[in-house]
């Protein structure tokens, strides 16, 4: 019996390890191990990338955003050659999408303190004011650029102009009669400019061609005092010039008031005049010059015109201000050519201006610059973040003996402190305490799949752009690496983000209400059709 | 072949000291190549420890147009401490123990094609590699059905195992190089995947003698 009971339970032993093995192996939910695994690629990387973003100067807002317009935008000036799209496609002339525009510097290329590269950027748009921004790198990253234009049918305050104004006829090249045509009083100051073209004029075209036909004119004034007018200064208040007086390449103007005219018969544009044009600008009653003198009449004053290719002002002569018929100081002077006109003084500029050192902040800040003296507009910064140093604002090419201050503002557009700077150029920095903040540093991955290839994945690399949902404007996020940009936000909320890639603006809206400091956010985004086809 | 023997037999000497006699056993099969020794510890148990080798390397190159090849390694490594049971007056014995389980598969994705989109190229060099190496359980759970017993018969002879290494759910590692270095993060996915291989079957065949 107990033999029985001894080879029963061995067998039921036997029996049981047989069930346990079957029920563990039919137990098994056998997966693909390739189910979901992708290769998950990073892209090249540019080293040096630009960020363009072409504003209204009305409203801040991106040119086009709402749709309609599209900015076209062509890269000129010495370094033009080495410019490449994200994509490292050579690549001058570009179709911002929304007013947004992100394009790279050839690789191997390394601009420097010692080698810099610049370029110029050439911006026009359907109903906009032909402009350009000289470019000057000096560092392997991503810069942002901010372009201001002007809508001719939404003028920014401070500005009088008309457009598609019909100016007589011109007949081989000679018109036929006399023209005259003025701006509208600007309400801020009171001023006009006042163009006036002789009988039997020859006008020709860049190519020494007459032109032929309908003559039509788009003119406008930019006032001397207004923020609006004086951001859409083209490519800002330190330039590069041809001629100055003193030898100087590089200075810092401050301008009297200047004009764009552009004059056309039919897709012909005008470029010479023989005789010159006559151009008589009002001159504000509060203008100072750049040591903040009064202007009275017998003052001499440098007339300068521009060429939107190279970025460059050239110095053509100087002017005497004298009493106009207005009751405004006046200053007439002749163009024989057609571009940007401008009635600046200068001074010399400082490469790097002061630093500003912003404690207690890393969210991105924008900076307004102004003289502290009579509070005239002379330029935006952004601030930056570098590794193991506070947020900065720092300007390049700042003017030398100017007294100035400094308007911290928030990306939603908020004042947050205001900074005296009695030398824009000095070399010790000024620390500005910001206090406690609600910044909160997120990282967002961004990945790129395609329709057609489900089994990769791309880590791209791009510039983004940025803005809070409400207030505020778009300004650049700096560089997504590898699918990833860690940033730091003012506060919670809703953030829109965006990117400028292959000819199209992508933007996602983000609730981070809610985020916390380190959180992680994760996006997957197609990309475009055709670098799907190219994989 | 015949020092390895008696290298394994010498393995249970300590044990044999308390035991009647002592076996060495050459095995072959799902766990690889191996030796044993084995000591009788009284009519229904015997006592054995071994050890399994078995290494094999395949590059599997694929079609000219396939975007990868496969670089395969088998690494078996395992040393066991284990247990018959012979219910019966018979060669049928239950088996059970411990498996020191040092197996490793690797696997290596070797891209092979360039790739260019817009203006940049992707090289096979630029792309890098991919590499996998599953691992298991360092101490698992064996229990097995078997056949033949050194300790009864004659002394040369065949023994059979067939049975089951509980070794626990596969740990993954992943390394990745060049632009594929992010793939990489996809080991918990992988793992999670293979979650249901953690048992491994055992097929040895012996081939025993005893001293």
């Amino acid at each position: 019996m107990k033999n029985l009971t001894y080879i029963l339970s061995a067998k039921g032993l036997i029996l049981g390890m047989f069930i346990a093995v079957l029920l563990y192996l039919t137990a098994c939910d056998i997966t693909d191990p390739t189910d979901g695994i992708r290769a998950i690629l990073n892209t090249k990387e540019r080293t040096t990338t630009v960020s363009v973003i072409f504003r209204d100067s009305n409203t801040g807002e991106p040119v086009g955003f709402n749709g309609g317009t599209t900015v076209t935008a062509t890269v000129t000036g010495r370094d033009a050659d080495k410019v490449i799209d994200l994509l490292n496609r050579s690549k001058t002339s570009f179709d911002a999408a929304k007013g947004f525009l992100s394009f790279a510097i050839v690789d191997e290329i390394i601009p420097g303190q010692s080698q810099p590269l610049q370029f110029n950027i050439v911006a026009s748009a359907n109903g906009y004011i032909r402009t350009s921004v000289p470019v000057t790198l000096t560092e392997k990253r991503n810069t942002p650029i901010d372009v201001y234009m002007v809508n001719t049918a939404s003028l920014p305050r401070g500005v009088q102009g008309q457009t598609n104004r019909n100016i007589g006829t011109v007949t081989n090249g000679r018109l036929t009669t006399p023209q005259s045509f003025t701006t509208q009083a600007d309400q801020t100051t009171n001023t006009r400019a006042t163009f006036q073209i002789a009988q039997n004029t020859l006008i020709r075209d860049a190519a020494g061609n007459n032109l032929q036909g309908d003559l039509r004119v788009d003119y406008h004034q930019f006032n001397s005092r207004d923020t609006e007018s004086l951001q859409s200064f083209p490519g800002g208040f330190s330039a590069q010039v041809e001629n100055a007086p003193n030898g100087a390449e590089r200075v810092f103007f401050t301008t009297g008031g200047f004009s764009s005219v552009s004059i056309y018969a039919g897709t012909q544009r005008a470029r010479t005049f023989d005789p010159p044009i006559q151009v008589s600008i009002e001159l504000d009653s509060q203008v100072r010059d750049h040591q903040n003198n009064v202007v009275t009449a017998g003052s001499q004053v440098p007339i300068w015109s521009y060429n939107d290719e190279t970025g460059t002002w050239a110095f053509e002569r100087n002017a005497t201000v004298v009493q106009g018929a207005n009751g405004n100081l006046e200053v007439a002077f002749e163009a024989d050519h057609l571009s940007w006109w401008n009635i600046d003084w200068y001074g010399n500029a400082c490469a790097n201006g002061v630093r500003v050192n912003l404690l207690n902040n890393n969210s991105q800040l924008k900076g307004k610059l102004l003289r502290a003296d009579n509070n005239n507009f002379l330029g935006w910064a952004a601030s930056r973040n570098l590794p193991g140093t506070p947020n900065f604002i720092q300007f390049q090419w700042a003017p030398t003996n100017v007294a100035g201050k400094l308007e911290l503002y928030n990306m939603s557009d908020q004042l947050l402190a205001t900074v005296d700077l009695p030398n824009l150029c000095s070399t010790t920095p000024v620390d500005i305490d910001l206090g406690e903040t609600t910044e909160i540093e997120v990282t967002f991955r961004g990945v790129g799949t395609c329709a057609n290839r489900d089994d990769i994945e791309i880590r791209p690399n791009f510039p983004a752009f940025y803005r809070p949902q409400t207030g505020g404007t778009w300004l650049s996020a700096g560089s997504v690496v590898n699918g990833e940009l860690q940033i730091t936000l003012p506060s919670p909320g809703i953030y829109l983000f965006g990117a400028y890639f292959e000819d199209d603006f992508y933007q996602y809206t983000l609730d981070l209400s809610s985020a916390e400091d380190g959180d992680l956010f994760e996006r997957t985004v197609d990309l475009p059709q055709n670098v799907c086809n190219d994989l | 072949m015949k020092k390895l023997l008696i290298i394994a037999a010498l393995l249970v000497l300590p044990v044999s000291a308390f035991g009647q006699s002592i076996a060495a056993k050459a095995n072959f099969g799902t766990m690889g190549l191996g030796l044993e020794g084995a000591v009788q510890l009284n009519e229904s148990l015997n006592a054995r420890v071994g050890g399994n080798f078995f290494n094999f390397s395949y590059l599997y190159e694929t079609g000219a147009n396939d975007e990868f090849d496969v670089d395969g390694k088998l690494k078996f490594g395992m040393f066991s401490a284990l247990v018959d049971f012979f219910p019966y007056k018979s060669n049928f014995r239950l088996t059970g123990g411990l498996i020191y389980n040092n197996n490793a598969v690797e696997i290596g994705l070797l891209p092979k094609q360039s790739y260019t989109v817009g203006g940049d190229t992707y090289s096979p060099d630029e792309l890098g590699t991919l590499d996998a190496e599953v691992t298991f359980n360092k101490i698992a759970p064996y229990l097995a059905l078997g056949f033949g017993n050194p300790f009864s018969g004659s002394s040369f002879g065949m023994n059979m195992d067939i049975g089951w290494i509980f070794q626990g759910s596969p740990k993954i590692t992943m390394v990745a190089e060049g632009l594929l270095e992010p793939s990489a993060e996809q080991a918990p996915q992988l793992e999670k995947n293979m979650s249901w291989w953690n048992g491994y079957p055992v097929f040895t065949l012996s081939f025993y003698y005893r001293f």
